[in-house]
């Protein structure tokens, strides 16, 4: 194994042609991330025609590393303007932001560049040492499984509901019922479409993750804009963030890197085995990540303001899923998240099998791909230290000039998804509903989990009823369900005792 | 609004696709009862607070209703026409006086996001129904 990945990376350093659109893959991918609205898996999507006519080994690499970048670049806006570029990076920018605001963007986001490294590569090992067996695993998990799973998930909400639960309890129930617009995923009725043809989809979370951060800050900083006393008289311009003239504010010390180097290799741990399971996703990992971080920490009531921990969880875990949902795709021929998806649409397009028989057939192809995605991690490390410099130059425009540029880019972005209107709609109304929530101290993430996990949750249950025929017994003869639901519960009486003993 | 929202359904049984809705309202009816009788036991007495909210509600309304009208603008008038006006709105509601910046802003943002949506992502950019 160690040889044919040496022999990987040696037939991709020959070609200077890989390497090329590895680095541009990165740039673009980092770009597209960036932006709200947009993310790395549409710039797959754009650009898989593109390679139609390259090598298999250039024309993966390239769509691996637009990937691996887009999921980092999601969280340079979601740490500067609190807007998270992709949907895995909502959880960084509860603590990324805060930092931002007091001077301390840099230093998030150079947190945030090295927690994704550290998780990419993670995860990468995992994939090229254990994909096998961890595949074996992710086989034993069927919907019983995967609902108790789910229901230790939701557990989070207790996390990250602060001082309230009741709020934190209705912040969630509001995002499992958005979850249920559209059609019921078993039986396929219409639910809560009202007869619109655009509900019937669904609510995308794209609009409303983009319009519960983005707009609800542009909202919140109408609070705050300066009017002028009379017509004649100049507004000073007021930057929104500012940059520490402490020179630490700006860096990771080895110290902090140190201090959240445990947190870091929890969430890689968490973004590795959610990435195995099909399904799930980067943004429910940044989620357990941050909640189990939370958990652990000496100081949980720090998260969400400004905690640099929290940032380094959700960052690990979102990234940690990028190597890792290959596992299924290349041991079991099912792709863990769209961006597997795609890669594996493209892997077809060039001839290569999707499934266990790619090692028979094409090891070496395999291996090289292997090598290009370490090479990528590289890469978009060190273009990252550059082009989060950029992103500092939003903290000189002043907010007059800021937000309102932010709402059009936001608009556009949005638009782009489906270029249908509605879903730009949507995103208004939850800027309305995420700036009402901020009002009334009702809390953010539980929305977001509820949103994301209610479907599944949903899915999974009415699978495990039909399973059992209505009956509860079935998770007794399921081990693993068990003893996740068994942790669920002795999470739930701890978190009840410490509110209990807070109060 | 359950039955109302779902067409059937509920001869599934708790296999039905009301089921799961259903009991996600009851949850969020009682929290909100919680929450009120909470909210009224614990309030303040000064309403200078319910002022200031009330101003900022407002506010935030009048933003969110610029959206929806440039969003019925992008509709019917198109991208060229409508971002622009919008935007110069949105720069003068935020606080900007500077014409000249303002003018520039508004030039820029519309060119730099139709050449990258329009031309780099070939997205199709609203052109309007009107014309």
């Amino acid at each position: 194994m160690l040889e044919q990945l040496i022999m990987g990376f040696g037939s991709v350093f020959s070609d200077w042609f890989t390497v090329l659109l590895i680095l541009v893959g990165v740039l673009i991918g980092l770009t597209m991330g960036s932006i709200p609205g947009l993310t790395g898996n549409m710039a797959v999507a754009l650009l898989i025609p593109l390679t139609y006519a390259m090598p298999p080994v250039a024309a993966v690499s390239f769509l691996i590393a637009i990937t691996k970048a887009g999921t980092f670049g999601g969280s340079i806006p979601a740490i500067l303007i609190n807007t998270p570029g992709t949907p895995a990076a909502t959880a960084t920018a509860m603590d990324g932001y805060e930092l931002a605001k007091k001077g301390k963007a840099l230093k998030a986001m150079k947190m945030a560049l090295h927690a994704s490294t550290i998780g990419d590569l993670f995860s990468n090992f995992v994939l090229v040492l254990v994909a096998a067996q961890l595949a074996k695993v992710a086989l034993k998990f069927g919907p019983v499984e995967r609902f108790a799973l789910i229901v230790f998930a939701l557990t989070i909400i207790g996390m990250v509901s602060g001082k309230s639960l009741p709020k934190g309890l209705l912040s969630a129930g509001i995002g499992l019922l958005l979850a249920t617009i559209g059609m019921d995923p078993i039986v396929g009725f219409p639910r809560f479409d009202f007869d619109n043809i655009n509900l019937s989809g669904g609510i995308g979370f794209v609009p409303l993750m983009i319009g519960l951060f983005g707009i609800a800050e542009v909202l919140k900083q109408v609070e705050e804009r300066k009017k002028p006393k009379n017509d004649g008289e100049k507004i000073p311009p007021a930057a929104v963030l500012s940059v520490s003239s402490n020179p630490d504010d700006s860096k990771v010390t080895f110290s902090e890197l140190k201090k959240c180097i445990r947190t870091i290799f929890r969430s890689c741990t968490v973004g590795t085995f959610i990435g195995i399971l099909p399904g799930l996703g980067a943004s429910v990992a940044a989620w357990l990540g941050y909640g189990m971080a939370q958990k652990a920490s000496k100081n949980p009531e720090t998260f969400g303001k400004g905690n640099i921990e929290g940032v380094a969880a959700a960052e690990a875990a979102n990234n940690a899923v990028d190597g890792a949902n290959l596992i299924p795709l290349l041991t079991l021929g099912i792709p863990g998240n769209n961006a597997a998806a795609l890669i594996a649409g493209a892997l077809m397009i060039h001839g290569l099998p999707v499934g266990p028989m790619i090692f028979e057939k094409a090891g070496s192809t395999v291996y090289a791909i292997f090598a290009a995605a370490f090479i990528t991690i590289a890469a978009y490390w060190l273009i990252g230290l550059y082009f989060i410099r950029c992103g500092v130059i939003l903290t000189k425009i002043s907010r007059e000039y800021l937000f309102p540029i932010i709402t059009v880019i936001c608009v556009m972005g949005v638009y782009t998804i489906n270029t249908n209107l509605f879903d730009v709609g949507v995103m208004m109304a939850a800027g309305g509903l995420g700036y009402s929530m901020r009002k009334f101290s009702i809390p953010l993430p539980p929305l977001i989990i509820g949103f994301l996990l209610g479907p599944e949750a949903e899915m999974t249950l009415r699978h495990t009823m039909m399973l059992s025929q209505g009956s509860i017994g079935i998770f007794f003869h399921h081990p693993i369900a068990l003893i996740f639901l068994a942790i669920t519960a002795i999470t739930v009486v701890k978190m009840m005792l410490n509110k209990k003993k807070g109060d | 609004m359950i039955p109302l929202g779902m067409d059937t359904g509920e001869e599934l049984g708790l296999f039905s696709p009301r089921v799961f809705p259903r009991f996600i309202v009851i949850i969020i009816a009682g929290l909100s009862v919680m929450l009120c009788f909470s909210t009224v036991k614990n309030r303040t007495v000064d309403g200078s607070d319910s002022r200031e909210n009330v101003e900022a509600f407002i506010n935030a309304g009048g933003v969110l209703l610029v959206g929806f009208t440039y969003i019925y603008l992008l509709e019917w008038v198109g991208y060229y026409l409508s971002t622009p006006l919008i935007l110069f709105g949105l720069l003068w509601f935020f606080g900007a006086r500077s014409w000249i910046k303002m003018i520039m802003a508004t030039i820029v943002t519309t060119a730099a996001l139709s050449l990258f949506f329009g031309k780099v992502l070939k997205v199709m950019i609203p052109a309007g129904n009107l014309f």
